[in-house]
């Protein structure tokens, strides 16, 4: 009888604690913001227009086209320290798409990526410790899926439209915001 | 005139004179007033002009100024909503990720459609497919729409989803007169399941589902394993693509562990044979004989990153109640197999090896006329490894990728015959492929490769192969 109970709390706790991974939106905005910046006092916002000029140098650091002249950075801040910048991006995996959050540090590296809503079936999601590969990365040669980066099998559109998607971020970073501080 | 006049006249005179001449400094300094208070009211007047210039320059310099505050002003508008507009367009973007919308009737639909009508629908479309040419010195060459795949998903809820790959073997099937000839080809559902997702550690999956062995059946598009033609170890010891319909749970017990484990059903015996191994005794999910069903499991574990170690283990009869001079085949058909795929930087390796024994192997041969070398095996083996290098990037800037590669492959679908039965060493086979995969982009792939091919009996003939594959 005492077994039984244990069983059923057992499983009863399987069903409820925890969140689930395998829903689509894991995060709203605000909420990765300030999981992003926990330290923070204030997130300001820094839009990005970028010029022709900005976006072809853009595309040749990332080496891959840009869909969007238009970058929204939270800039995290406490006091006028900058603690870090954060993007928003939402891009397309095979119909569907998938939204993450790109965190970089004020020294222009990686902090982390994360994935706020995925569309796709389940089975395209990278794992946890294939997204945490990313912290102290810079964009050079190495940040690409095949080289510095592994693919997933299995998911190989979202490992490589990931990648892609940082290195845009980072080449955002790089030739429109990191001069203007 | 008289001289009384003439003296009223002078007096007249003298007094108009004199009144004049004492009216004179009066009227002269009344003059002269007037002068000073003309010459003073033009000082004004010209000061006031002054005044008035100033006026206007200070006013036109306010104005200016002003006008300058205003562009200002505008030009702060103007950055304000820019950015509210580069919000909004970012809301559009990423709408999943904004605060959850306040749930309302739009047009008339229940709040959870209008969830779904607000951000996301939820049929996804995707596909694969492949294109070979097969060149022999003897036999014909082809050339092959082996296979073109389509992809449906679509999600009811979050948590159950539909799954489906519909595949066009060999360029479908034709219709000549009232018969439908295939020649060769098939229209067939690959996998076609519900999934409901329970909990990270547990979920349900029931429907036609693809086995979880090895490392192709699963995973299988062109663009993720190399050579042109699936490596014979995938083909001939684990059929695939091999689906049966069944239920199962699968998750993740821990991050990094994660398993699959289905009831399904079994293989029939009658379809096994000595060359094909277990491959014909799949049902594919048509009219599926569940006399027998099967448990198949497979654990992987990915915790390091770029390496990925799997296991499989697969049991079940293979009868499906067949009686052969009245005894009941039970034909228990177990499968051990394990496999690795490692990366690091340009260098991709992988390594399967999978054991097959199958009970009753002699009521089988029995049941399926089989004598001498025709015997099925009753042990049946094989094992793979492959590396790749992508050596673009040593020479080149580029993001295309191409890869030499060499795989080894050794396998035996008759290791060991029932007593009374021979093996025919034509079974014993070794395929060394060596190749290149060249991808332009990621999702397209075209490959060339030379099949080294060796038998026992030195009857295996050496193809060359050509191969264009995509997956969207």
């Amino acid at each position: 009888m005492n077994r039984i109970a244990v069983l059923l709390s057992v499983v009863l706790n399987l069903f409820v604690s925890s969140t689930n991974s395998f829903s689509q939106v894991f995060m709203t905005k605000d909420r990765a913001l300030k999981l992003a910046f926990p330290d923070a006092d204030q997130i300001d916002k820094k839009t990005v227009f970028l010029s022709d000029e900005q976006a072809k140098k853009v595309e040749s650091i990332a080496r891959s086209q840009i869909d969007s002249k238009l970058y929204i950075f939270y800039v995290g801040k406490k006091g006028d320290k900058t603690l870090g910048y954060a993007v928003i991006d939402t891009h397309q995996l095979r119909t569907k798409t998938e939204t993450v959050m790109v965190i970089i540090n004020p020294d222009g590296t990686l902090k982390e990526v994360e994935i706020l809503a995925f569309f796709e079936p389940p089975e395209h999601m990278p794992t946890q410790r294939w997204m945490q590969q990313f912290g102290g990365k810079t964009l050079d040669d190495s940040l690409w899926v095949g080289r510095g980066i592994p693919n997933i099998t299995g998911a190989t559109i979202t490992s490589n439209a990931l990648v892609k998607a940082i290195r845009r971020i980072m080449a955002v970073y790089n030739v429109a915001v990191k001069g203007d501080q | 005139m008289d001289l009384k006049s003439r003296t009223r006249c002078m007096w007249s005179r003298i007094i108009v004179l004199s009144m004049t001449v004492l009216l004179f400094p009066v009227s002269l300094n009344g003059f002269a007033e007037e002068t000073i208070k003309e010459q003073k009211k033009k000082s004004q007047e010209e000061r006031i002009e002054e005044l008035e210039k100033r006026l206007q320059s200070v006013t036109e310099e306010v104005q200016s100024l002003k006008s300058q505050g205003r562009a200002e002003q505008k030009v702060k508008e103007i950055e304000e909503k820019l950015d509210v507009l580069a919000e909004e367009i970012e809301k559009i973007k990423s709408a999943a990720v904004e605060k959850e919308p306040e749930y309302k009737e739009v047009f008339g639909q229940a709040p959870a459609a209008s969830k779904v009508f607000l951000v996301s629908k939820g049929l996804s479309i995707g596909g694969y497919g492949e294109f070979a040419g097969e060149f022999r010195r003897k036999g014909d060459n082809i050339a092959d729409l082996e296979r073109a795949v389509l992809y449906f998903g679509y999600k009811f809820t979050d948590r159950i989803i539909f799954n489906s790959e519909i595949e066009f073997e060999h360029a479908g099937i034709t219709e000549e007169g009232d018969e439908l000839s295939g020649e060769g080809g098939e229209v067939a559902v690959e996998f076609a399941n519900l999934s409901f997702l329970i909990h990270d550690r547990f979920n349900i999956r029931a429907g036609l589902v693809l086995i979880p062995i090895g490392i192709i059946n699963e995973v299988h598009e062109p663009t993720t394993f190399f050579g042109v033609l699936r490596p014979d170890v995938e083909t001939f010891i684990i059929p695939t693509t091999w689906r049966e319909n069944g239920i199962g749970i699968f998750g993740q017990l821990i991050p990094g562990l994660s398993y699959r484990a289905y009831v399904v059903a079994g293989l029939d015996s009658r379809g096994f044979s000595a060359e094909e191994g277990i491959g014909g005794g799949r049902s594919n999910g048509t009219l599926s004989r569940i006399n027998d069903p099967a448990f198949v499991a497979r654990v992987e574990y990915d915790k390091v990153l770029g390496l990925k170690i799997g296991g499989s283990f697969y049991i079940g009869n293979s009868g499906q109640n067949e009686k052969v001079n009245g005894k009941t085949i039970g034909g228990l058909t177990t499968i051990y197999e394990v496999d690795a795929e490692y990366q690091y930087r340009g260098f991709e390796a992988r390594g399967l090896f999978a054991f097959v024994n199958i009970r009753d192997a002699a009521l089988i041969n029995l049941n399926n006329g089989f004598e001498g070398a025709d015997s099925i095996g009753k042990d049946l083996y094989g094992w793979y490894v492959e590396g790749a290098y992508n050596v673009l990037p040593l020479f080149f800037n580029t993001t295309h990728y191409l890869a030499p590669f060499v795989r080894f492959e050794a396998f035996d679908t008759q290791f060991r015959v029932p007593s009374g039965f021979e093996r025919n060493p034509a079974n014993r086979r070794k395929t060394i492929t060596f190749g290149l995969s060249y991808k332009p982009i990621p999702n397209v792939v075209i490959k060339l490769d030379f099949q080294d091919r060796r038998n026992g009996n030195d009857t295996a003939e050496n193809q060359f192969n050509v191969g264009l594959g995509y997956v969207f």
